[in-house]
Parts: structure tokens; sequence; C-alpha cells
């Protein structure tokens, strides 16, 4: 994904997350029926944010770390991987560190290993055609499908999913830690950020663009 | 009450959430809008001989004569090209031009006022002549507007560049006269500098009454594909626009296909061949591979130096069996989605950019730079064997 892309989505997903935090009210998990729905956003949540921050990582490494994008116009680049950065660190632990399960664990390395493949070694780049977009169309539009059910799904509800009275045999929990760096605060801010480079990269600009002409 | 404030608090909330990028794309929108009908003067020549031939073009609001004063000195105009024709679209072709030679013009109106800045132009160099030029695409503005504005801006800092072609994608919408008028309003700050010579691009209509054609195309024997020497140098400005152009089998891609397998046959005495046309052959977004099949035994057997095309919003290089391929994407400013990096590709940059090539007898020396002018590919292409091999000189 290129940093312009990357910035696009978080940018949506934050603002879809900021949405739903001011719509939704307390929900609780207590009912039968929410526990069946919490469920399934649980392996809903956990699916799409572990596939969007591992690609998020996949451009920050390739594009930070092995240069591919070169090293001339990085801060043309900077500002969007590094909040490409912080927020899959956010998905991570929103959707797996927080207090996995054994599960969880296994899934999540399930799906690195799968994108990673997939990123990598699925279709050699020398084979990449028309028929590569054919291949890749159903899975982007499950993607933006799920990504775009996701943006009613409030930040509260993250919390209630982890405050539900469901048993969940869980590892670790650092919830309360966890929260004191994942809040609707730090959301806002990431989410100010995110906005304002959208908006520069559009204009083929970005934050610390001024930098690269110094 | 209570809960109605409340809702009206989360309406509020929500509208401030939006908020900035709707503010952002309305004054977008408004900017682009905002451009004005009338068009500076500028200088093409698709179709004709630049070595003693030219087009300026330009639009005025209501209907006039066509009045130009040309010459060899700003201060000393002395060539005039009147015609009382009553047109918005001005097309004033200049005939019996000497070639190698720097000309001015300005514009007047029917009252002998002049109506532009004096503008400049060079003719096609002789053979033997090194020779500069600067190469853009897909200058296109879908939601942004400030990109290309970057990469206008740098090209009306360049100090000499013999003209500046764009491969395609002009305008994101060919029938929307704004997007055309807000084209041509940023490209303001280089036209009386440097010519501007087009490919079309899938974005810029395939029909004949769309505005490209009548901005850009109105005088081509082919259609909407051409051909030019410049010193050493052939051309070849072909058509690969949209998917359907690249098919064979298809009356009209037939006889572009001949069209194009003629003319770099008679180009063959020339020291370089570069063709130029819109949809990529190869691209990290992936690469087309029945413009591959139908293309590349084309550059092969007639030896085209460079295959210039946009298409993919990226700048890649590529070199693929023996053969330079130059995806200039750089001037759109909605970036790819991803990036696959090809084993054959040599240089990828994103973001706004623009390409300079300078030919000289012995070789061509290729440089993409941000529009801060920082090099984001540097190379030399040097005859080893009857083949053009890159040399990197630093860059990427």
């Amino acid at each position: 994904m290129t940093p312009l892309f990357g910035i696009f989505l978080g940018t949506i997903f934050l603002t879809g997350n900021l949405i739903g935090y001011i719509w939704l009210g307390k929900i609780s998990p207590k009912t039968p029926w929410m526990e069946y729905l919490i469920k399934i956003l649980r392996g809903v949540l956990f699916s799409v944010y572990v596939y969007y921050a591992i690609l998020f990582l996949d451009s920050v490494v390739k594009i930070l770390g092995f240069g591919v994008l070169g090293y001339e116009n990085i801060w043309f680049h900077a500002v969007s991987l590094i909040l490409m950065l912080i927020l899959a660190v956010f998905f991570l632990f929103i959707a797996v560190f927080n207090a996995p399960t054994v599960q969880t664990l296994i899934s999540f390395i399930c799906i690195v290993g799968f994108c990673i493949y997939y990123f990598d070694f699925y279709l050699p780049t020398i084979f990449i055609g028309e028929k590569d977009v054919l291949i890749k169309t159903p899975f982007i539009a499950i993607g933006i499908l799920i990504g775009t059910n996701l943006l009613t799904l409030p930040l509260r509800m993250l919390k209630y999913i982890k405050k539900s009275t469901l048993d969940f045999d869980t590892l670790w929990n650092i919830s309360e830690k966890v929260k004191k760096a994942i809040n609707i605060k730090s959301f806002l801010v990431l989410w100010i950020f995110f906005m304002v480079e959208s908006i520069l990269q559009l204009e083929g600009l970005s934050i610390l663009y001024w930098i690269g002409i110094l | 009450m209570r809960k109605s404030r409340i809702f009206v608090r989360k309406i509020l909330l929500n509208l401030l959430l939006i908020s900035p990028l709707f503010l952002y794309f309305s004054v977008v929108a408004a900017i682009q809008f905002s451009s004005a009908r009338e068009k500076d003067p500028y200088v093409h020549w698709g179709g004709i001989d630049p070595h003693s031939e030219i087009y300026i073009s330009w639009e005025t609001l209501n209907e006039e004569e066509s009045h130009v004063k040309y010459g060899i000195s700003p201060g000393n105009l002395s060539f005039s090209y009147d015609n009382n024709t009553l047109v918005s679209i001005h097309h004033a072709k200049l005939t019996g031009l000497a070639p190698q030679t720097r000309y001015f013009y300005q514009v007047e109106d029917n009252g002998g006022n002049p109506i532009s800045e004096i503008g400049t132009f060079k003719t096609a160099p002789n053979p033997g002549n090194s020779f500069n030029i600067t190469l853009i695409s897909d200058t296109q503005q879908l939601w942004g507007i400030g990109h290309y504005d970057l990469v206008a801006t740098a090209l009306g800092k360049i100090e000499d560049t013999d003209f500046i072609a764009i491969a395609g994608d002009v305008v994101q919408l060919p029938h929307d006269q704004k997007s055309w008028d807000f084209f041509f309003k940023v490209s303001e700050k280089f036209v009386n500098k440097f010519p501007i010579i087009t490919v079309p691009g899938n974005h810029d209509g395939d029909d004949t009454d769309s505005f490209y054609t009548t901005y850009f195309t109105q005088s081509h024997p082919n259609g909407r594909y051409y051909s030019f020497n410049w010193s050493n140098t052939q051309f070849v400005m072909a058509e690969f626009a949209d998917g359907g152009d690249v098919r064979k089998g298809v009356h009209e891609n037939d006889l572009h296909y001949e069209w194009l397998n003629q003319t770099l046959e008679k180009g063959q005495n020339q020291n370089y061949r570069v063709l130029i046309f819109h949809r990529q052959i190869f691209s990290s977004l992936g690469n087309n591979e029945e413009l591959m099949a139908n293309l590349i035994p084309v550059i092969e057997k007639y030896n085209v130096s460079l295959a210039i095309y946009g298409h993919k919003h990226a700048y890649e290089r590529f070199y693929y069996q023996n053969y330079t391929y130059l995806c200039l994407g750089g001037g759109s400013g909605l970036q790819n989605a991803y990036i696959r990096t090809q084993e054959f590709s040599q240089s990828q940059a994103m973001g706004p950019s623009l390409t300079f090539l300078e030919f000289s007898p012995d070789k061509i020396r290729l440089k993409t730079v941000t529009t801060t002018n920082k090099v984001l590919d540097q190379v030399e292409f040097v005859q080893n064997d009857g083949f053009l091999v890159p040399q990197s000189l630093g860059g990427f």
C-alpha cells in the first residue's frame, strides 16, 4: 500500500470510529444477543484490524526500511508512514495483544503468515498483469465491504468487548495499561494528524514536506 | 428537552468531524470552477513539421479575429499572422519559420493591442545538435488541485528546455470545460516559455469532438497520433490511450499499428527514436500484457531508444530485454494504491515529479526530480553493442 492510500484508509477508520463513539450509547454486554454479537464482532474486528495492521507495517518496512521509493523524497512520505505505524500498533493492541487467548495468537500467526506469503511471494512480480487485478479485486471488495461496515463501530464498543462477561481464557490482560495509551483522546489526536496529512498529500505536500526543502 | 440538546450536540460533533474534508473539497471545487475560460497562448505542433511550422493557440471569451505578431527578437516582432474569421478558440499556424531559431510572439486583439505577454519558442534544431526536453504525465487533478500546481510551478522555474511533453491524461474529465480551463490556468506558469506536446490518455476522451481534440489535435493527418524529428531524434507520439486502442484486429487500431511501423521504419536514420504514448506497459501496479504482446516486438524491431508512458501514478524506470521503459505518472495527485517492485525495475518514486532528458549525439541523460529539485533518479544511456544501456548516476 502506498502512503497516500494508507493515510486515506486511516482517516476513514478513525473518522468512522469517532462517529460511532458519538452516536452509539452504552450497550449492555449482558444480554444474550449482545454477547453473541460481541463474539462475531470480536472475530470481524480481529481479522480486519490485523490484516490492515500488517498491510500498514508492510508499507512502513518496505519504504522506510528497504527504501523501495528511494530516500530523496522521504520527507514527503515520512509522516504518512509514521502515522500508519502508530495506527498499526493501535490495531494490533486492540485486536491481539490487549488480552489474547491461545486461539487469538494462533490466528494472528496464521494471518501474518498469509500476509507475508500474499504480499511477497504469491504471484511473483514478473507475472503481474491484468489477471493480478482480477485476482485481487474480490479481496479488495471484501476488504472495502468489511471496512465500510466497521465505520459504524465505536471505540466504546471495543471497550465493552473487553469488559464483556464472556468467559475468554486470556493468556494475559493488559487492558488497563493499553487504555491509558489507546483511548478516545489518542484517537482524536491521531485523527487530526491523519486528516491534515490526507489533505496535504492530495496537494502534493506533507506535514514535514518543508523540512525537505530546507 | 435534554435529549434533543444531546441529539443536536451529536449532530454538531459529526459535522465537525466531516467538516475538514467537506471544506477542503468545497474550496478545491470552487478554485477549479473559478478558472477563467480565456486561455493564454500556448505553442504546439501536433501533425506539422516544427522545423518550419508551429501552432499558437489561445481562447477568448468572445469570438474575435486572430492576430499574432512574431519575430526573432522580443523588441522587433516584425512578422504577423492575421485571420479575420471570428472564433473564440484560436489556432494560428505560423509557417515559413527558420529551423533552429528562437522566436518571440505576442497575441493582439482586433485593434492591435497586445492581449498577452511576449512568449517564446524554439523551432526544431538541425541534426547533430544537442538539446533537452522535459516530460510529465497524468496532469489530471481528481480530488486535489495542488499537485499539478506544484509541477507547473517547477516547470515555470526551468531555465531552458525545448518543449514539455505530457504523456496523456491531461485532465480527469475530458468533456468538462472547467477541467480544461483549470489545466490551462495552472499551465500559465510555463506556457509562454515552453511549447506543450501531448498524446491523448484514457481520460482525455476518444471522440473527435472532445476538448482534447479541440485544444491539441485540430490538424493531425492521422487523427491523434503524429511524429516529428528534433535534431537527430525521432519523436513518435502514439495513441494507446484506453484499453481498446491496444487491441489488434480493430480497423482503426490496425491502421495505427501500421502507421507506427512505417513511421519507426522511416526513423531508422535517426540517432534515437523516442516512443511516447499513454497506457503503461510495465508498472508496479500491474503490467499490460496485451500491450506487452503487441508493442514490445515493435519497440525491439525498430530499436526504440526510450518507450515513455504514464497512466499509472508513480515514477518508474524499467530495463527489460535491453530496452528502457519509463512510467512518468508523477504529475498526478492520486498515487497508485500499492507497490510491487518488478524484477527489472531500476528506479521508482512517488509524489510530484518531472523528468528531464538531455540528448547529445553519443548519449541520453535522464534526470527525474521532485518539485523541490531533489534528484529521484539520474542515469545516462550510452551506446553499447547497438543498445542504449543505462548507467546510474545516483539518486535512487
